[in-house]
């Protein structure tokens, strides 16, 4: 029973967190989750692969993987309506998945590390799991299945992964053979998020929360400069400019930089109307950070997708905006505009065996 | 009927009762059961619950099959399909009596199915064996 207390109060707790990963935010950090089946046989595989261009520009790539239990569980509760035996049939029936992904980013942008190769890397990556459980509930009047009323559904998700970065600094009031530097920025993270999507008539609603802990740098805030180092030579009358490429690119940011631990709670409300023919995806994400040398920072980001047909739980493009650090918690003086506001454009190929 | 030539009226509908008992109730006494195959699969759904004959006999996996004896001339397959609204799910299935293929004649396989309806639909087979 104290067990069962316990498990109650996590269950309870991870829902007043308040967000999920669902949909993805503006840097695409979606875990995906894809629970469908096309036989009890087939293989069913969910191939994710996503560019995002928002502070940085990064490429994702996910897998997710899913199996189902052999059966499913029922409870019953009888009554009498309307002067007949009826009986009211709950089913709920489980699956497991489990999801990777490899996150490669760069500040100087996507054109320069294809062209180049050369550039301030960031990659990261990871694993999630993810249990659902499907709620299925119809009448059973005088011995007879009636048609289901409603279906819902609960997912919860739990993530860990872990980033590399060499992050490249300029200081200008080092010396001046200090002023260039790399830092390697390792960050580490876990995450637990609940999505519970309820029976609407027509329409798709999804409401969850997750709760995020979580190494983090203010790397993507700071101002980025191009820094070479040109040389000239002059010999009867012509100059010769000669521009020596840092091998780690020459993209460099400018500012206080920071590295702390962080405490991200999310919320998030995410609906598909029937209207647009389940297309359309309108997403809703405040949340708010706690932890690092700042006072809690408040965030919040709407999200507008383009979804897979007959599939209407992945993103096929979204729109993603936000404002994150309304109060300017972090003291960054720009202005609200400047400093707060955010957009991430992100657009994936989902591809699903079997299908 | 044809006509039945007596000298008796009573030997007559004696003679017509009986042939109605043959007609109406020996046939359901001595009804032959027929060996019934199926076999039925959805797919793009999440969570599907089969009945035979208002029976639940499946729930979860989404094949369902059986080879097994019906005394009634109709097989009612109820399918009851769980997956968010929007999704579009699709039946097949393959039946056969006695070794002869049948199917319903108002949902022949395959059926498609566009759930709109509490993240839920039914399709329910009546297939003449």
């Amino acid at each position: 029973m104290r067990r069962l207390l316990f498990l109650s109060l996590i269950l309870l707790g991870s829902q007043a967190a308040k967000a999920q990963d669902f949909f993805s935010d503006r840097n695409n950090t979606g875990t995906p989750v894809h629970f469908i089946r096309q036989s009890d046989t087939t293989k069913i595989l969910l191939f994710n692969a996503g560019v995002n261009v928002s502070d940085a520009a990064a490429v994702k790539l996910n897998i997710f993987n899913q199996k189902w239990s052999k059966s499913a569980g029922q409870t019953k509760t009888a009554l009498q309506r309307d002067g007949k035996d009826s009986v009211i049939v709950k089913s709920t029936y489980s699956a497991f998945g489990w999801g990777a992904f490899g996150n490669i980013k760069t500040k100087a942008g996507l054109g320069k590390v294809f062209k180049s190769g050369k550039f301030d890397p960031g990659f990261d990556g990871g694993l999630y799991l993810a249990l659902t459980s499907f709620y299925l509930k119809q009448d059973s009047v005088n011995g007879q299945m009636r048609p289901p009323r409603s279906s819902t559904n609960s997912t919860l998700i739990l993530s860990g992964n872990i980033g590399f970065a060499k992050n490249l600094l300029y200081d200008p009031k080092q010396d001046f053979g200090k002023q260039l530097k790399t830092e390697n920025f390792t960050a580490p993270s876990i995450g637990l998020g609940y999505v519970y999507q309820p029976a609407l008539k027509h329409d798709n609603l999804f409401v969850g929360g997750s709760a995020t802990y979580k190494r983090v740098s203010n790397y993507d805030d700071l101002d980025t400069y191009e820094i070479k180092n040109d040389s000239s030579y002059t010999d009867n009358g012509i100059t010769r400019h000669a521009t020596k490429i840092s091998p780690d690119g020459d993209t460099y940011a400018m500012g206080e930089y920071r590295t702390y631990w962080d405490l991200r709670l999310r919320g998030n409300i995410s609906y598909i109307p029937r209207s647009f023919n389940y297309r359309f995806g309108f997403n809703l994400y405040p949340s708010v950070d706690v932890g690092g040398p700042y006072a809690a920072r408040w965030n919040a980001g709407v999200g507008f997708s383009y979804l897979k047909d007959n599939n209407p739980s992945l993103s096929i493009v979204s729109l993603n905006i936000e404002v994150n650090d309304i109060g300017d918690a972090e003291g960054s003086g720009k202005g609200f505009f400047k400093h707060s506001f955010k957009v991430g454009i992100s657009t994936n190929l989902n591809l699903i065996t079997g299908q | 009927m044809g006509r039945f030539y007596t000298k008796s009226g009573i030997f007559q509908n004696t003679f017509l009762i009986s042939l109605k008992i043959r007609i109406l109730v020996i046939p359901k006494l001595f009804t032959m059961a027929k060996q019934v195959v199926f076999n039925s699969n959805v797919g793009g759904a999440q969570f599907v619950i089969y009945s035979v004959q208002g029976q639940q006999v499946s729930a979860g996996p989404s094949a369902l099959h059986f080879n097994q004896q019906f005394n009634d001339s109709m097989l009612v397959v109820g399918i009851s399909i769980s997956a968010p609204n929007g999704t579009l799910c699709t039946v097949t299935y393959q039946c056969s009596s006695n070794g002869q293929p049948t199917a319903d004649p108002a949902k022949p396989s395959p059926v498609n199915i566009l759930i709109k309806q509490f993240n839920t639909a039914t399709v329910t087979l009546q297939i003449p064996i």
